[in-house]
Parts: C-alpha cells; structure tokens; sequence
C-alpha cells in the first residue's frame, strides 16, 4: 500500500510541474501600427521570476538601452545570466503591418515564461512590451496582444536628432521618414519615470516647425501595437 | 441564471486577441462536448455603443467554424470589408459570408447603433462544433475604422450561459486617414470608394486626430475621438 501511495504522489508531482519540460514553439510578432517600426525585438523564454520590466518600477539600465535606442545587448546579457533561452527575431527595424518569426527548439526546462520587447521607432523611449505569459504546453496555436509602454527614462520631447544613447534626449530616427524637423519639443520631463502604458504621440501638421517632429496624422497609436501568436508544436 | 462564468472572463479578455487568428485556436480549449454537434442552439447578440460620439453602422455578425475570416491583422483588407469600413454598407460582407463554406448563418443590424445604444441580434445554428461568432461595424466618423472581432469560440457555451467582448476599432488601411468631411459618410460626405490610398493593410486605428487637436483640415472635433474598446458585445445562448 505503501508504494501505491507514493506512485500516486509522483503522479501527482508531474502533474503540477507539467510545464518544467523543454518545449519547442514559434513566436510571430506583428506589427500592428500604421506608421511605428520596431527595433530588433528580443524574444525570451525565461524563468518565471524573470521580468525584464515592470509596470511601476523604474526601467533597468538594460531596459532604458532597449527603450531610448533599440540596443538589446544589455538585456541580452541580462537574460544569459540567469539561463534563459533567446530566440532570432528581425535585426533591422520591422514594418508597420509585417511580421516575424521567432523559433524556439528545446528550450531549457525551467524558461517556462515569454517575453517581447523591442523599441517604438520613432519615439522617445517607447517599446512594445509582452511581461512573462506562461508558454502554454498543449498543441496549438494562442494569440496574444502587446500594449506600447513608456520607460520612464526620457521625456516624450519628440525631436528627431539621432538621440539613441541613454541619457541623450531625442528621438534617434524615422525608419519609414515620415518626421518632420524644427520642433520646438512637446515634453521636457516625464512625469512619470517609471515604466508605465504609454501615452501615445501628440505630433503635429508641420513638417518644418510646431512642437513636434513627428507627424500627428502618421505617428499616432492607440493600444494594441503587436499580436503575438504562440504556435506550440 | 448564471451569467458571467469565470471563465467567460477570460474569454473576454482574450477577445481582442482573436482578431486576425486565422484558424485553430485553442485558448479556450475545454470544448468537450464533442456529442453536441447535432444540437440546435439559439443565440442572442447584443451590441453596445461605448464611443462618446461615433454613430456605428448596421453591424455584420457572422457565426461560423475555422476556415473563415472577416479579415486578417497584416493584410490587405477584401473589398466587401473595404465596403464596410469605408461607407458602413454591411451588404457585401454578409453575401459572401452566407457563400462561404465555412459560414452557418449570418445577421446584420437593423440599423445604425448610435452611441450608448444597445440592439439585440438573434442567430440559430444547428451544429456546435467549432463554432465561432466574428462581426464588424464602421464608426462613420473615420475614413474607414471599424471595430471587430474574429473568431471568438462560442461551441462549449451552455444554454443559459453567456460570454462577453470588448471590441476594439481597427483601420482597414484602404483609404488614407484625411478626415475631411467630404471623405467620411457621417459628416455628409462619401462612404465606399474602390481607390485604395493608404497603407494596404489592416492595421489597428491609431484614432482620430481632428481639428480640436491641431489638424485643421479635418471635419471632425474633440467628441470624435475613440479609444479602445469602443463596442461591447454580449453573447447568450438561449436555447
């Protein structure tokens, strides 16, 4: 009787643990924006209590890299620390409309958990942000939708001068050149300097002065900006 | 009697997500009775207006298994979706859905949905299997938004039961975002027109700008803007 009961407690065991067991899955990120591209965008799979951010809390510095200038070397590194498994996506700026594709084979057995960041280009220190959903286990295909978030790290001045670097104001670039130039700059600080949604882009209609860079017909968003599509093998 | 399961929340939550899912998805996957697909069922659709000033037109609603699509995320949009978005004329969307393979039946609104209305739709089907409810409905304000939904699974819904969505507004990116009041059927101006002048794919809107925040050429103010959601949609099954 003894044994039957510890046969069932093993069962048991495997059953709560079911997701701690190498997985292989796709991740097809789309962008769903008319006129904002995303950076190289760092597709992780990672332990549970990994976050590469969190609403409310300051950005790392590894985050606000990512956040100001597209530069995922950092979280890269973060993320090689503690295991984690990362998948190829685009390595140049992905288009409104377009999609990738991320494969993921044999991940290790404790990267139970997915996470999307890439930068908003153009803006300040924007990024489409998917924290940590459980890959599921089971064959099938699950869609999910990432919000535009705001690192906190730099205010929303939407100037386009090649500002990239951390701490450097400004927005680095327009990949689909839809900015203007001459802005006279819409925010000086962030009011809020943690990660939070972002608030979207004001812009305006001239291309050569007014507040902003950015165009207000072409830049705008509104939530979601990505679909994320889990194909589980 | 019990309305609102939890796991009618999640599938709500999960809404949004269903727009552009091309075919087998399994969110929701505790759709266990597979004995059901004989069964009958009536299902009754109420929509709700929830934007501050954007009239929506007669709705499509569309019940049907895996294998069809309103539209898809990425993609160019289908002229009778074009039609829909651009001039609010639900007519082509519902003909081609009703010659769809994959379509069991299909209802259109009796009318404009104005803001902070409610209408009751009706739709009986009698196989369960894999069955999914889609529908779209221009706001008329835009040159050519609407909010949508594709394919959210309603098979494993018990009579009595019901399930809800939050339905955010997408741009069928088949004509260019002008605003002018001669480019938009709610000021007056024109609906469906077979140039396509943007950016060739379905997108989700990036709002409305409007002459109260700085574009002076456009026919539309302050109260014209949406967020998201901007249609609630509660599906009942009543038999």
């Amino acid at each position: 009787m003894k044994k039957h009961i510890t046969l069932v407690g093993m069962a048991l065991g495997l059953l709560i643990s079911q997701n701690a067991f190498a997985q292989n899955f796709t991740v097809a990120i789309t962008n769903l924006t008319n006129g904002i591209w995303f950076t190289p965008i760092l597709v992780t799979a990672a332990p549970s209590t990994t976050h590469l951010y969190t609403p409310g809390m300051a950005a790392s510095a590894s985050l606000q890299a990512m956040a100001e200038g597209g530069d995922i070397a950092g979280l890269t590194t973060d993320l090689m620390n503690v295991g984690a498994d990362i998948a190829a996506a685009n390595t140049t700026p992905l288009a409104p409309g377009t999609s990738v594709t991320a494969t993921f084979t044999n991940t290790a057995a404790a990267n139970t958990h997915l996470s999307v960041v890439g930068m908003l280009l153009p803006t300040n220190d924007g990024f489409v942000g998917l924290d940590s959903i459980m890959v599921p286990t089971a064959t099938g295909t699950y869609t999910f939708f990432a919000n535009g978030y705001d690192a906190g790290t730099e205010a929303n001045n939407e100037l386009v001068n090649g500002g990239g670097a951390p701490g450097v104001l400004g927005i680095p670039a327009d990949p689909g050149a839809a900015n203007g130039t001459g802005g006279t700059g819409v925010a000086a600080v962030d009011a809020n300097t943690t990660v939070h949604i972002h608030r979207g882009i004001i812009g305006d209609t001239n291309p050569t002065a007014g507040i902003s860079d950015l165009d207000t017909t072409v830049h705008r968003w509104l939530n979601p900006v990505a679909q994320i599509v889990v194909t589980v093998q | 009697m019990n309305t609102y399961k939890s796991i009618n929340i999640i599938v709500a939550v999960l809404a949004l997500a269903l727009y552009g899912c091309s075919s087998d998805s399994s969110t929701t996957a505790t759709n266990s009775s597979g004995g059901a697909t004989t069964t009958s069922a009536s299902y009754e659709i109420i929509v709700t207006n929830l934007t501050s000033a954007q009239p929506i037109a007669p709705v499509a609603v569309v019940l049907h298994k895996a294998g069809y699509n309103t539209g898809v995320l990425g993609t160019s949009a289908s002229v009778a979706l074009e039609t829909l978005a651009e001039g609010g004329d639900n007519t082509m969307l519902l003909s081609e859905a009703n010659a769809h393979a994959s379509v069991l039946t299909s209802v259109g609104g009796a009318g404009v949905l104005m803001p902070a209305a409610s209408e009751t739709l009706m739709a009986n089907v009698t196989d369960l299997s894999s069955l999914q409810l889609s529908i779209a409905g221009m706001l008329v304000n835009t040159n050519d938004g609407f909010a949508a939904m594709q394919g959210l699974d309603i098979s494993a819904l018990a009579v009595g039961e019901s399930t809800s969505a939050l339905l955010p507004v997408f741009d069928a990116g088949t004509e260019a975002n002008t605003e002018l009041a001669v480019t938009m059927p709610g000021t007056g101006g024109a609906g469906f027109d077979a140039v396509r002048d943007d950016v060739g794919f379905i997108s989700v809107h990036r709002g409305v700008v409007t002459v109260d925040d700085g574009l002076a050429t456009s026919g539309l103010m302050d109260k014209h803007r949406f967020d998201n959601p901007a249609l609630k949609v509660v599906i009942r099954r009543i038999s």
